[in-house]
């Protein structure tokens, strides 16, 4: 396996991280949560986003301390084969954070194991430089399967999206390394694979043949489709083409990137909604706001303030229509917040249940609120 | 395919219409777009107090702006009469919204009030040149709001609004984010009112007035001081009080971190300790070594995150 943790690791992991999902939504009361808790304990340690930040900017600062302490100790000596000792001081690096940090401490996304193991790949990186003489579409290769593996051990969706990013420079390096109108393809090549990823992911997450990378998977996904989006994005092509190949805002296939632009995420739309699915959704619905913006280059839009204000209005008046419309479930989509709608659930089976014994239902269970059609009324 | 929650089932962790109501969850049978709707709400909120405030700022004293300003005047009277009418009475404790929507179109009323004070300033000059007496105003409208309508982010619109009046401001410059601070006025000012802000936080919990409140005031507290104190010590130079009061700020703030078991203090008050004493290694290598032994520097970064790092590792459980 090449994850660095064990299935009981992360099964154990997963059943704490669902269990305070379903306590947060109402779904499990607190004396339920903490027993499945005791029941799957997990030696993983985790900590919040800012005790992560923390360790991270920690981790680095003596890594790189270190690592400049030893260089300016030995520069001297080794100036002229700086290759082989990048590339040891890279493999100790990552010797530390799996021995040290993982095997003997269990450390799972605590920003410190990531600054270790992320400095390491970089002397890795710094090190296939010196032995391919700075070949960039080397570099970047290495970059984009050193972060793959990376992100596959530790598990670490920062390393996915570091992979994902190092894929799309590897394609560019790649094309303009042809000298030919293939760079032109670079944006749709890279709008195709992507997409291609994100279905992929879509379809191995519904299986659920991995669930171990069940987070992984469900992150690659959303980078993947962020990153489809960008790829043909008409202001980000067209600065990129101005930017790379001094293009002086002449795109070629302007109309088919404007297309894009506006089609696409409304097509992301669409299928989030018929789907349900809420990563497409919510990208589509972002896209969609951004394509405004962005196609403002090729069209002239009124963009005074009157216009600005009026939309405000016409957003505020749909959304509320929207919420009012949703506040009774249709079809099994509604406006309430889904620990709201779950208490509900929960309130309609109890009071079915406590019904067949013939028991009069109890009000405070999972200490949602009262029940009010669909989840959506007042007093929750 | 086999998931964690059929185990609870069959461990009898959850009932079966548990299971049941969380599977509905999960294949997508029954499907919130309450976060959704909510961003949009926030989105037309955001715009439509942006685009009056252009409105107010572009077209004073032309022909149509009375027309504008009329128009702003209805949408403000229309947002108050209709979170006046829904809301429920005042409470010292937390209150509910009677809607999902509620809290948002406070917040257009709390904006497009500052909008309209705005106008009365240009317009009819009400506090002369005075034109910080006009935030104090928004200041005082806003927390009347916050407090009337139980709303935290208009609180948090108060508090700028003083720091407004103080004449302190943020620069948005994302590669030299300081607070703007010309002289000893405004570090004195930006430490004074941090001071201000905890001790109001912290007696209004004791006194249980809005205590859901005190996290607002306690995070401009820490970012407020620690920034001013550390902006000073490297603008006024290290050997100052200030820098003994950056310190001292930033064990409030880890002493905090540790009694409220938050992260974010924590990682506030450890970040500008470790910069002051950096500083403090740096000047001492550079002015009283004479930068001969740049070794000692390297070492100190190599060895001086360790100890922060262990105390965090070993204080661990105190913020699960």
């Amino acid at each position: 396996m090449i994850s660095a943790y064990t299935i009981e690791q992360i099964s154990a992991l997963r059943h704490q991280l669902k269990a305070r999902k379903w306590l947060k939504a109402g779904l499990v009361n607190q004396d339920k949560h903490d027993l499945i808790v005791e029941a799957y304990p997990s030696n993983l340690y985790r900590v919040k986003l800012a005790m992560a930040a923390l360790l991270f900017l920690g981790g680095t600062v003596v890594v790189i301390g270190l690592q400049l302490t030893i260089a300016m100790s030995f520069l001297n000596e080794l100036e002229d084969l700086l290759g082989f000792p990048t590339l040891i001081m890279g493999l100790l690096v990552l010797v530390f954070a799996e021995w040290l940090l993982i095997r003997e401490q269990c450390h799972h996304r605590t920003g410190m194991l990531q600054a270790v193991y992320l400095h390491g790949l970089q002397l890795l990186i710094a090190s296939s430089a010196y032995f391919f003489d700075d070949n960039e579409i080397i570099v970047v290769l290495t970059a984009f399967i050193l972060s793959l593996l990376a992100s596959l051990r530790y598990m670490d969706r920062f390393a996915l999206a570091s992979a994902l990013v190092c894929f799309g420079v590897f394609v560019f390096q790649l094309f303009d390394s042809f000298d030919g109108m293939m760079v032109y393809f670079v944006p749709i090549f890279l709008a195709i694979c992507y997409g291609a990823a994100a279905f992929w992911l879509d379809r191995l997450s519904k299986s659920g043949e991995h669930w171990m990378y069940g987070d992984l998977i469900n992150a690659g996904k959303l980078f993947s489709l962020i990153l489809m989006y960008i790829s043909v994005n008409v202001l980000v092509v067209s600065s990129g083409g101005n930017l790379l190949m001094n293009l002086d805002g002449q795109l070629p296939f302007a109309w088919l990137f404007i297309a894009l632009t506006i089609l696409l995420p409304l097509t992301m739309f669409y299928f989030g909604w018929k789907n349900r699915d809420r990563i497409l959704l919510n990208i589509g619905g972002i896209g969609a706001v951004l394509s405004v913006p962005s196609i403002k280059l090729y069209f002239e839009m009124p963009t005074n303030e009157f216009v600005i204000a009026f939309v405000g209005v016409l957003l505020i008046v749909t959304a509320i229509l929207l919420i009012r419309y949703f506040s009774a479930a249709r079809n099994g989509i509604s406006s309430a917040k889904e620990q709201r709608q779950s208490s509900s659930i929960l309130k309609i089976l109890e009071a079915a249940q406590a019904f067949q014994q013939g028991e009069k239902p109890t009000t405070d269970t999972f200490g949602g609120g009262e029940f009010g059609g669909g989840g959506a009324e007042g007093k929750f | 395919m086999p998931t964690e929650e059929r185990e609870w089932l069959d461990s009898g962790f959850i009932s079966q219409e548990q299971f049941a109501a969380i599977e509905d969850i999960r294949e997508g049978r029954v499907f919130s777009i309450s976060s959704e709707l909510q961003g949009l709400l926030y989105l037309g909120v955001l715009l439509l107090a942006t685009g009056t405030g252009i409105i107010i700022y572009n077209h004073i004293g032309s022909v149509g702006h009375l027309i504008a300003i009329g128009l702003i005047a209805i949408l403000c009277a229309g947002s108050y009469w209709y979170i006046f009418s829904r809301s429920v009475d005042y409470s010292p404790s937390k209150t509910d919204d009677p809607n999902p929507y509620y809290g948002y179109l406070t917040l257009l009323a709390a904006l497009l009030s500052a909008s309209l004070l705005t106008y009365l300033q240009l317009q009819f000059e009400a506090f002369g040149d005075q034109w910080s007496w006009l935030t104090l105003v928004t200041a005082a409208l806003f927390a009347y709001i916050a407090y009337r309508f139980d709303h935290i982010g208009v609180l948090g619109l108060a508090i700028t609004s003083l720091a407004s009046f103080l004449g302190l401001r943020i620069e948005p410059d994302l590669f030299n984010p300081s607070i703007t601070l010309d002289g000893l006025y405004y570090y004195n000012t930006g430490i004074v009112l941090a001071i201000a802000l905890a001790v109001i936080g912290l007696w209004l919990k004791s006194k249980e007035i809005k205590d859901h409140f005190t996290p607002v005031y306690m995070q401009f507290a820490a970012l407020l001081g620690l920034l001013s104190a550390m902006s000073a010590t490297f603008d006024l130079g290290l050997v100052s009080w200030y820098s003994v009061a950056a310190i001292v700020l930033s064990a409030c703030s880890v002493y905090y971190a540790l009694r409220v078991k938050s992260t974010w203090y924590m990682l506030y008050g450890v970040s500008v300790a470790y910069i002051i004493v950096s500083a403090w290694v740096i000047h001492f290598c550079w002015e009283v070594l004479d930068g001969d032994n740049i070794i000692l520097l390297f070492i100190y970064f190599t060895a001086s995150p360790i100890v922060p790092l262990l105390l965090i590792l070993k204080s661990r459980r105190r913020f699960k």
